[in-house]
């Protein structure tokens, strides 16, 4: 293989890695904006894989639709969990760590147990329609470029475009507006006739829904098929992402990009007898977070209100 | 003719001691056991759900966790990881502080037995009497280390303790890769991602080895002990030492404890050390005591996240954490059973165990517990 | 019901389970006034703003808009009958901009009702020739529409603020200037002001109050809470005077004096305590000098403060919250890191609280139920909860139970808590005990010094009273106590020097009881202001 040939596979594919990473760490940056920090977002990555593929599974003879019915029964699914939070960190305002820790630890016997149930615990893998690739009409002709960047299932170029309708949400739009001031004074935004509680859950429903989606991603896209446990800590990851990408849309776009480049190398290195372990590159973003929070690396400053449950009569 | 008055006394104290101490600790622990109850029965209505025998899956398990001298062996077994981690965070919480890295630490405290284990124990050649102890320690100081930095990015970098010790769980997940996947720690064949298995010497011994006849081929072994000892201990330290007092006090009330003179920083740091080592501890047990006495990938299934359900449900008491611990063993092997008599997936007991975490939060918001829960 | 009156309350009365906050209160605000509400801390002056802002509901009575009875659920009810309200506490979100905290709440409320009208009209004369747009969208926010709203707005009313700036770069004096726009920007016709001047210095109180007066002549109405007597003389037009909930003065600017109404607002039934004559000694106990220390919004809280307390003494500090009383206090202790100056106790220089608390100083800091006690350990560990204690019961690092609990009823007994079990939480105790556990942890030692920061703030007059007698007994054994209140009957009760501290400077003051209403003055800073 030539060298333009692999930086082409690993440009592709950081991308393919990168975009389950986004369209979650999207629906974090939004959640944590408004003031609640979301670690259950594995868990509802895991519930969006499972049920995204079971709707594709069982509509599958209506073909092309099959994954496009999946991804919207993986978004809502993810969404139905992130209600289960909202109901416990915004309407009985408890810790949200907690409850976050028990949203994945729910999900993850949660799902094997569907998928035993569904599919026997020896079931093979279930192949079900998913999404193909997409080459973009010209730009795909593109030299280097075009099978880099322009060949890639739907999803891909989906979740890159809501990059920028996220960011138009947060910063040009009056919800938007008043999604960042909960996460920084809620009292603030309520004394002026916003209910924080709403402006709470509608953030959270969305980012259940983005994990959701980008569970849906990995058994709809990715591959054809579930296996229990498959994010593999992407949720976190894409938690680690919003810090890297200090809570910004866009920055965060940049830092899932990175990510996803650890997951391109992580397979390649051995391949081409490079003298690295993938191991580091895997490690590398957990690492640089840290560094960020430490503010070693630029500074990154939380919501202020982030994580703290508001009470109203305080 | 008895002593009256001393008898008044002592039966009025005892009246007092009912008053002030046993009845309390009966509500203190009617939480826990209703929101166990609350919890069997949900998921039991789950399990009911997916149409599998609710009453039968928990006979099943019942049966083979408590049914046997055996079962109740390997239940204490499957348990030890669970205490240790489980201690691990009770202690944290109770001082204020959430550390979620418990996983992180117990892969850290088993990477360093295993490194021991198998790398410097052939230096101390058939010396279980040392290696052991040596190799104990090794981890609990791994594990500590491993928890000094969140400590230290708090203390000095003002960094929150829960993303930075979730982002070190996967720092510690891919080095403990890194090691055994093509690193010096891969074993000699490299031929999987695991480690060698460590030198015998460095075995936990197993009750089997001092009652052959009654213990024959059962896999209990004194981790166990340790775990329990260490379990009343931290109880006498929380309990009836300064330092305990002191970290309780952070825990409670932050700022009386600091106006009192205590220093927040350097309970943050031992707290966090301490926290570090017990679930260090708790890997190299694991390491040193059961087949295949090797690290291998995916070596801990979540102990560290489920810790926080054993620890809370405590009420982050070390000595209820044993029950607790004892509890979640129990879920762990009995799930086995319902897996092979009832056919539902032995992954269940995760269910379960976000179900009694969100009951515990639940709990926490009705009026009637507020005062009695945490 | 016809009056010219466009707020009016009737009757109002609040209630926080046992505490009567506002009680039975008539209040009258015209249109195009500016009304004053006097009163010490804890008068009520907040718990009635409250009300009428719909942050609280009233327990009793009613509240008339232009003689329409109006009941507001939330803020937003109130802000949607022109009633604006700029909190002592801002309501700003720092990390957006001044034109995004002002398109917060316009958006909120610009489409809902005819309220806006006149406020768009107003700034499309302002704004034609520019093209400016009078209204924002509620989908988009449009940074550029939000930047000339708000530059009209400052425009329309002569409050200069750039717009695209964050706001937590702004001085105190802007971001109070964002508030009042905030309020403005949705057409307020009532602006409630709580001790708007407390943050000002005195040339910034001299701009805003040139603001104040353009409202006014803009007939909008103003409802300013001080405890400022020289402002409020400055700039009101009526004086209503608040005490223990009450309303016991009311009337124009100008009828009273100064004297007579600091006579009202502190009223004059003084508890005699008995106390001995003492001979001052001329043993040094604390001595501070030159101390300067920033406060937690790394203001300058205590300005070069000078004090020394000796052996056989009470040294009171009177002033108004913060004045930096507080950060006076926990800099002693060690809690707050000192600027300038230094901190000697008996000609030590200790550092940390630890080591303070060794020197022999003992603490009952004003916030009883976060910094005083932990609610949830029981009585006898909040009793031991000094390192002190705990390490004089303790053998080796542990407690000896029997030990713990027999210094504990011991204390029980002493200083009489109720109910006199060693092992219930302190949760379970009133307020009063609760301040005994405190008392009793602080003083048994026989601290050389003991710092007391208002210890009898909402306690019953008989828990205030063993307070003070427990105060003056450290007095007679020849110690020295540092009692910082805000109550000023109490520190001129107990005092045998008094000092009066405002914006983070202490005057010496006399403790001549004829002298009250100089004193008041002087904690209302006419003094700091004359000097």
């Amino acid at each position: 293989m030539d060298i333009i040939a692999i930086l082409e596979d690993i440009l592709a594919a950081t991308i393919r890695g990168a975009t389950p990473l986004l369209l979650a760490a999207l629906g974090e940056v939004v959640a944590q904006r408004a003031g609640v920090i979301n670690i259950g977002i594995e868990g509802m990555m895991l519930i969006g894989a499972l049920f995204g593929w079971v709707g594709s599974f069982y509509f599958a003879e209506l073909l092309f639709f099959a994954p496009w019915i999946g991804l919207l029964i993986a978004g809502f699914s993810g969404l139905v969990t992130a209600a289960l939070f909202a109901f416990f960190a915004i309407r009985l305002r408890g810790d949200q760590v907690v409850i976050g820790t028990a949203i994945t630890l729910l999900a993850l016997g949660f799902t094997e147990v569907v998928y035993v149930r569904l599919f026997g615990q020896t079931g093979s893998l279930q192949s079900v329609p998913y999404f193909k690739q997409f080459d973009v009409p010209l730009l795909s002709q593109i030299p280097f470029f075009g099978d880099a960047l322009f060949s890639h299932n739907i999803i891909v170029y989906l979740a890159f475009l809501l990059v920028p309708c996220v960011y138009f949400f947060l910063y040009h739009t009056q919800l938007g507006l008043r999604v960042r001031a909960c996460g920084e004074h809620p009292k603030a935004i309520s004394t002026v006739g916003s209910s924080v509680s709403l402006l709470r859950t509608i953030s959270l429903l969305f980012a259940g829904a983005m994990a959701g989606i980008g569970g849906g991603y990995l058994s709809l896209a990715d591959v054809p098929y579930f296996t229990p446990g498959m994010t593999t800590g992407r949720g976190f990851i894409a938690l680690a992402i919003v810090i890297f990408g200090k809570w910004h849309p866009i920055k965060t776009s940049g830092a899932a990009l990175l990510f996803g480049l650890g997951f391109a190398l992580d397979n390649r290195f051995q391949a081409f007898g490079w003298d690295i372990q993938y191991q580091w590159f895997l490690m590398l973003p957990f690492a640089l977070c840290l560094a960020v929070l430490a503010g070693f690396v630029g500074k990154a400053e939380a919501p202020l209100a982030l994580g703290k449950p508001y009470d109203p009569s305080e | 003719m008895p002593n009256f008055p001393a008898l008044f006394r002592k039966v009025k104290s005892f009246s007092v001691s009912i008053r002030e101490i046993i009845l309390p600790f009966f509500l203190w622990m009617l939480t826990p056991f209703l929101i166990l109850v609350a919890a069997f029965i949900t998921n039991g209505i789950i399990i009911f759900l997916f149409g599998y025998n609710p009453i039968e899956a928990y006979v099943a398990a019942t049966k083979v966790t408590f049914g046997s001298l055996r079962g109740v062996g390997e239940t204490l077994v499957k348990s030890t990881p669970f205490l240790m981690t489980g201690l691990s965070v009770a202690i944290a919480f109770r001082c204020g502080i959430w550390n979620i890295g418990a996983e992180g630490q117990f892969l850290i405290g088993a990477l360093a037995a295993t490194w021991f284990g198998t790398k410097i124990a052939v230096l101390l050649p058939n010396t279980p009497w040392i290696a052991v102890p040596l190799c104990l320690s090794m981890a609990v100081v791994a594990g500590g280390l491993w928890g000094i930095i969140p400590a230290v990015l708090k203390v000095t970098r003002g960094v929150n303790e829960v993303i930075s010790t979730i982002m070190l769980n996967y720092v510690a997940i891919n080095f403990v890769s890194l090691m055994i996947d093509g690193g010096p720690l891969q074993e000699t064949s490299k031929t999987g991602p695991q480690s060698d298995p460590i030198a015998e010497w460095v075995f936990l011994p197993r009750l089997s080895e001092f009652l052959p006849r009654l213990f024959e081929s059962h896999r209990i072994h004194i981790g166990i002990g340790i775990a329990v000892i260490l379990a009343i201990a931290l109880t006498f330290v929380l309990f009836r030492t300064t330092f305990g007092f002191q970290l309780r006090a952070v825990g409670e009330g932050a700022a009386a404890a600091k106006a009192a003179g205590i220093s927040i920083a350097h309970n943050t740091l031992r707290v966090f050390f301490i926290s570090g080592a017990l679930a260090g501890l708790g890997g190299a047990i694991e390491i040193m005591a059961l087949v295949p006495h090797r690290l291998t990938e995916n070596f801990s299934p979540d102990y560290g996240y489920t810790a926080i359900a054993v620890a809370l449900l405590a009420k982050l008491h070390p000595l209820v954490t044993v029950a607790t611990a004892l509890l979640f063993g129990a879920l762990a092997k009995g799930s086995f059973a319902m897996e092979a008599e009832v056919g539902i997936s032995r992954q269940v007991t995760l269910m379960m165990q976000a179900i009694i975490l969100l009951f515990v939060i639940g709990s926490s918001a009705v009026k009637f517990f507020r005062k009695r829960a945490l | 019901m016809e009056t010219d009156n466009i707020l009016e309350l009737q009757h109002v009365t609040k209630t926080f389970g046992d505490l009567v906050a506002v009680d039975n209160v008539d209040f009258e605000l015209q249109a195009g006034e500016i009304h004053a509400i006097l009163g010490e801390n804890g008068a009520g002056k907040s718990t009635l703003m409250n009300l009428i802002y719909g942050l609280h509901q009233p327990s009793g009575g009613s509240i008339h808009i232009s003689g329409k009875p109006k009941i507001f659920k939330s803020p937003r009810d109130a802000i949607a009958n022109g009633i604006g309200m700029v909190h002592q506490h801002f309501m700003l979100i720092e990390n957006l901009t001044v034109a995004e905290n002002i398109a917060l709440t316009v958006a909120q409320f610009s489409s809902r009702d005819g309220k806006t009208d006149s406020i768009e009209s107003d700034l499309k004369s302002v704004s034609q020739e520019n093209g400016i747009p009078s209204k924002l969208s509620t989908f988009r926010y449009k940074k550029n529409d939000a930047i000339r709203l708000t530059e009209a707005l400052s425009q329309r009313f002569g409050l200069a603020v750039d717009p695209s700036v964050l706001v937590r770069t702004l001085s105190v004096g802007l971001k109070q200037r964002v508030e009042i726009l905030k309020a403005l920007a949705v057409d307020a016709r009532i602006l409630i002001l709580d001790e708007p001047t407390a943050v000002l210095s005195p040339q910034e109180v001299t701009d805003f109050f040139t603001i104040l007066r353009a409202l006014q002549s803009d007939n909008r109405s103003i409802i300013f809470i001080s405890h400022k007597m020289k402002e409020v003389l400055e700039i009101s037009d009526r004086i209503t005077v608040l005490r223990h909930g009450k309303k016991v003065y009311n009337g124009k600017t100008g009828e009273r004096s100064a004297r007579g109404l600091a006579r009202e607002m502190l009223g004059e039934e003084l508890s005699e305590v008995e106390r001995k004559q003492n001979k001052a000694t001329t043993d040094l106990v604390l001595n501070i000098s030159g101390l300067t220390v920033l406060g937690s919004r790394n203001e300058t809280a205590v300005l070069d403060v000078s004090i020394q307390t000796y052996r056989g003494e009470i040294v009171g500090i009177a002033g108004v919250d913060g004045n930096g009383q507080r950060e006076l206090a926990e800099a002693i202790m060690g809690l707050r890191p000192s600027k300038f100056g230094t901190v000697e106790i008996l000609g030590m220089q200790p550092s940390g609280t630890k080591n303070i608390r060794r020197c022999g100083v003992g603490y009952i800091p004003e916030d009883r139920r976060t910094m005083g006690i932990i609610t949830s350990f029981s009585i006898a560990e909040n009793l031991m909860l000094n390192i002190m204690h705990f390490e004089h019961l303790a053998k080796h690092g542990i407690i000896s139970q029997k030990a713990k609990n027999r210094a504990a009823m011991q204390l029980i007994d002493t200083y009489d808590i109720r109910p006199p079990f060693a092992n219930i939480p302190a949760a379970a105790l009133s307020g009063g005990n609760q301040q005994k556990i405190v008392l009793a942890r602080e003083i048994s030692p026989q601290p050389e010094l003991l710092v007391a920061v208002n210890p009898t703030r909402g306690l019953d007059i008989n828990a205030a009273q063993y307070v003070h007698q427990n105060l003056l007994a450290q007095r007679d054994r020849k110690k020295s106590v540092l009692l910082i209140s805000t109550e000023l009957d109490e520190v001129l009760q107990m005092s045998d020097r008094l000092y009066v501290m405002s914006r983070g400077k202490l005057i010496e003051a006399t403790t001549h009881r004829e002298n009250i209403e100089t004193l008041g003055l002087l904690m209302m800073g006419e003094a700091a202001t004359n000097a």
